[in-house]
């Protein structure tokens, strides 16, 4: 349908408007991979959606997917999500207002496929085509006609993984219409009744998790492990004995991290540890399975995956006999465990669920900790998480945070609420498969490695560490993935940071700086 | 029976059809059940701190705010002016336009019922209030049709030529926007050759009110109740209904941060579908149980310890 070429994406400023990054192109499929999977849609494949052996097999998909479409708009199948989206579906005005919101079809140089509404008006046209009644007013008078074959199917299958579900068109819309609700039940349609996800989210993630303990793939005897090493990483870098609390009975607070954390970051769960200690707060880790592991990817494609670990989740904590949860910096987990959970869960599992970050304001606010800003005085800007900030509507305390202890610390525009995507939500951050990658960088992330640029431009010195505070494990992904792919760590030295770690920098007792 | 009799049932019927059709899509929407929390901010009255009591207005507060951001987005249409500000050139004329038809219905109304206790509807009457009531039902009228007019006419072009809307304008979309301007057209051209006043407009409505029979109609007028009727009956079957939308929507889902109260009815709703059998086929879900069945498949009882192995059979 598309061929996409780096030169019609959106410009980028000064230095990434460099031949490197400008002429790269975006990969294409191998010939025996492209004999396998469809990625007509355009060149790129995130799910690796096989290509069918026969025409029987064919319908047969085709079949099944309009049943999925129709459990989609009953009651006892979907009764999470029908009011919006039959609100969305049918009430729509069609004015376009949302298309410049979107930070992938304005990224993408406005490519048609992109557009927020383009994946909106399929469904329409597949339901009023396909699903209702034929009549005058039906087939092609308030939709547009559509073929559904297979083609279509492999095409709005990999499409439901063009949008990271940020939400931004939904904001822009004056009606109050959610088009990236409309990506995400595509994506619940493919996973809950043909078994379709991308690997990294459903196998590889959600499956993992329930069996293992986490997606990481991490189980319990690592987890101590990594637990131990912690410890003993803390009294390196600041010469004090901390013993981390796990599956402590009865304690106030059990804090639960994106496992991506303990792997890739362990200095972020590190610095939570050294916080709440030298506050003197009760707290503690769990080691069941899934307890270390604040992730719930069944947020971005499956309901059923999403209840059964939020639902793990909170039965953990019950069983602990704690008094509430708390979300490390991971922003979809926030919005699992604290705002989807919420009516998923039966009276006897209603515990308090909160986010860390108020806890940590608290900390940093509370006079009780000795804190210096100048140990952090570089320049520092804030990435906010769309399901933290843009739905959750939490925004202030990590700015009132960083306002007291990064005396450099400046704003992207635009920024809280209205921030851009990091362009690895809805899973994208952790999906790696076949050429996605390239995409996610090229087209997904394309506004905010902008955004930063911008917002450093006017700091001087390439010398400078600048730094990008994300307080969102996917978000650092992503971020990871992005300063490396345009090589902004080497020309402008630009890297990303959780945001416990720049409270813990700041302590004045520490023997040596903090961050990494 | 004569024409324009068929004209005033067609009326009555009409009003009739559009109460009944109404209440009952808003019921249907009311009825649909309560979604997982799926709030989007900014939400007005709420201040980002992320945590209930903390710099958020109160209950009362947060519902001034809301209505206060509501009845500055309905009167001024700020997002589209904010995004899209060549669609706001006339979809803002357009609602102007629909809001000043609905005080205009209501002037004639007024005047209307004025007939029956026996004022005469002129400018030189004695009664300050009829004489207000005749400028403002002719001056409100004329200018509501000729907005109507030229926005439902300019919306209909800019869909035409604008290649974004073009692409995802459905036919419905030119029959709403023609329909309208049908209506306004016929009302407008009526107003201004034939009945400046609107005496004749109000003398129907008189009739229509006391159930007496017309005896005499210019036809453009008689194109214009009959469109106007037909409009009344298409509306809520129509995506026209958005202005009822848009409460739930916002009200009911996107602005909706609050726990259901365990006794609400919206929480028994949902007990109940828990307990519905679901039908989704793939693999990793085992249909024919309930939706609570399936989703606790893998919660941690503090009695049995994890029943993780357990749910993993199933998939």
């Amino acid at each position: 349908m598309v061929t996409l070429e780096i030169k019609d994406l959106i410009k980028l400023p000064p230095p990434l408007n460099q031949p490197l990054n400008e002429q790269q192109p975006l990969k294409l499929l191998t010939d025996e991979q492209s004999r396998r999977i469809d990625a007509s849609l355009d060149g790129i494949s995130a799910i690796g959606i096989l290509k069918p052996g026969s025409q029987q097999e064919e319908e047969e998909i085709v079949r099944k997917f309009l049943g999925g479409i129709e459990k989609l708009l009953s009651e006892e199948n979907n009764w999470t999500f029908l009011k919006p989206l039959t609100l969305s579906l049918k009430y729509c005005a069609s004015c376009q207002t949302c298309s410049d919101a979107c930070p992938v079809y304005t990224a993408s140089g406005k490519q048609e496929i992109y557009r927020p509404t383009y994946r909106s008006e399929i469904l329409r046209a597949i339901i009023q085509g396909y699903l209702k009644k034929k009549g005058l007013f039906n087939f092609g008078f308030t939709a547009k006609k559509v073929d559904l074959n297979w083609s279509t199917l492999a095409r709005l299958a990999e499409l439901s993984y063009r949008c990271t579900l940020c939400r931004r068109c939904a904001q822009a819309c004056p009606l109050g219409i959610d088009n990236g609700l409309i990506a995400h039940e595509f994506r619940k349609v493919f996973s809950q009744e043909l078994g379709i996800a991308p690997k990294e989210l459903h196998q590889m993630g959600t499956v993992r998790q329930l069996d293992t303990g986490s997606s990481t793939g991490m189980r319990p005897k690592a987890f101590e492990d990594i637990r131990r090493f912690m410890e003993e990483e803390i009294e390196e870098k600041t010469g004090k004995k901390i013993a981390i609390p796990v599956d402590v009975k009865g304690a106030d607070i059990l804090l639960v991290h994106n496992a991506g954390e303990f792997v890739s970051w362990p200095e972020n769960p590190e610095a939570f540890a050294i916080l709440f200690d030298a506050l003197g707060i009760s707290w503690t880790l769990s080691s069941e399975l899934a307890g270390y592991d604040a992730v719930n990817y069944g947020a971005w494609y499956d309901d059923f995956q999403l209840a059964r670990i939020a639902m793990r989740h909170v039965s953990i904590a019950k069983d602990l006999k704690v008094n509430k949860i708390v979300v490390g910096e991971c922003g979809h987990a926030h919005k699992a465990t604290i705002v989807l959970a919420d009516r998923l869960l039966p009276p006897d599992l209603a515990i308090p669920r909160i986010s860390c970050l108020p806890v940590l304001e608290d900390i940093v606010l509370s006079g009780k900790l000795k804190l210096d800003p100048q140990r952090n005085n570089f320049p520092v800007t804030l990435h906010d998480p769309c399901n933290i900030v843009r739905m959750m509507g939490i925004s202030q305390p990590q700015r009132r945070i960083l306002r007291s202890i990064c005396p450099q610390f400046v704003e992207m525009e635009p920024h809280g609420v209205d921030n851009y995507c990091c362009g690895g939500g809805g899973g994208f951050a952790v999906m790696n498969s076949l050429n996605f990658p390239d995409w996610r960088m090229a087209v997904a992330g394309r506004m905010k490695i902008k955004q930063i640029v911008e917002t450093f431009r006017d700091t001087g010195n390439p010398e400078t560490k600048k730094y990008v505070c994300a307080p969102c494990s996917n978000c650092k992904a992503q971020l990871r993935d992005l300063l490396e792919y345009y090589k902004v760590e080497e020309k402008i030295n630009v890297a990303y940071i959780g945001l416990a770690e720049l409270i813990v920098n700041a302590m004045p007792d520490l023997k040596e700086p903090f961050l990494p | 029976m004569s024409g324009f009799l068929v004209l005033q049932i067609i009326n009555y019927i009409s009003l009739g059809v559009f109460v009944c059709l109404f209440i009952c899509r808003t019921i249907s929407i009311a009825r649909l059940p309560s979604s997982l929390r799926w709030e989007l901010y900014p939400i007005p009255g709420r201040n980002g701190e992320g945590r209930e009591g903390k710099g958020d207005s109160n209950r009362f507060g947060r519902l001034m705010q809301e209505l206060l951001y509501m009845a500055k987005e309905i009167l001024l249409f700020l997002t589209y002016f904010k995004r899209r500000k060549s669609y706001w050139y006339f979809v803002y004329p357009l609602h102007i336009s629909l809001y000043l038809y609905i005080l205009w219905t209501f002037f004639m109304f007024a005047g209307a019922l004025a007939l029956v206790k026996g004022f005469n509807i002129t400018p030189e009457s004695p009664e300050c209030a009829v004489v207000f009531l005749f400028y403002a039902t002719c001056y409100v009228g004329g200018l509501s049709f000729l907005m109507m007019v030229l926005s439902t006419a300019g919306l209909t072009i800019l869909r035409l030529v604008d290649k974004d809307l073009k692409l995802y304008t459905t036919p419905v979309i030119y029959f709403n926007l023609l329909f309208a301007l049908a209506i306004s057209s016929t009302g407008f051209v009526n107003w201004l050759w034939f009945d400046k006043a609107f005496t004749v407009y109000r003398e129907y409505l008189k009739n229509l009110i006391t159930f007496k029979p017309v005896s005499d109609l210019h036809p453009l007028m008689v194109i214009n109740l009959l469109l106007t009727s037909l409009f009344i009956i298409y509306v809520p079957c129509s995506r026209m209904m958005h202005f009822v939308t848009k409460y739930f929507l916002y009200h009911k889902i996107l602005w909706a941060t609050d726990h259901l109260p365990k006794d609400s009815r919206q929480n028994r709703e949902l007990s109940l579908l828990l307990h519905k059998t679901i039908s989704w086929a793939a693999p990793h879900i085992s249909t024919g149980k309930t939706w609570e069945e399936v989703a606790s498949e893998n919660r941690l009882f503090s009695q049995g310890g994890s029943t993780g192995e357990k749910g993993n059979k199933n998939r």
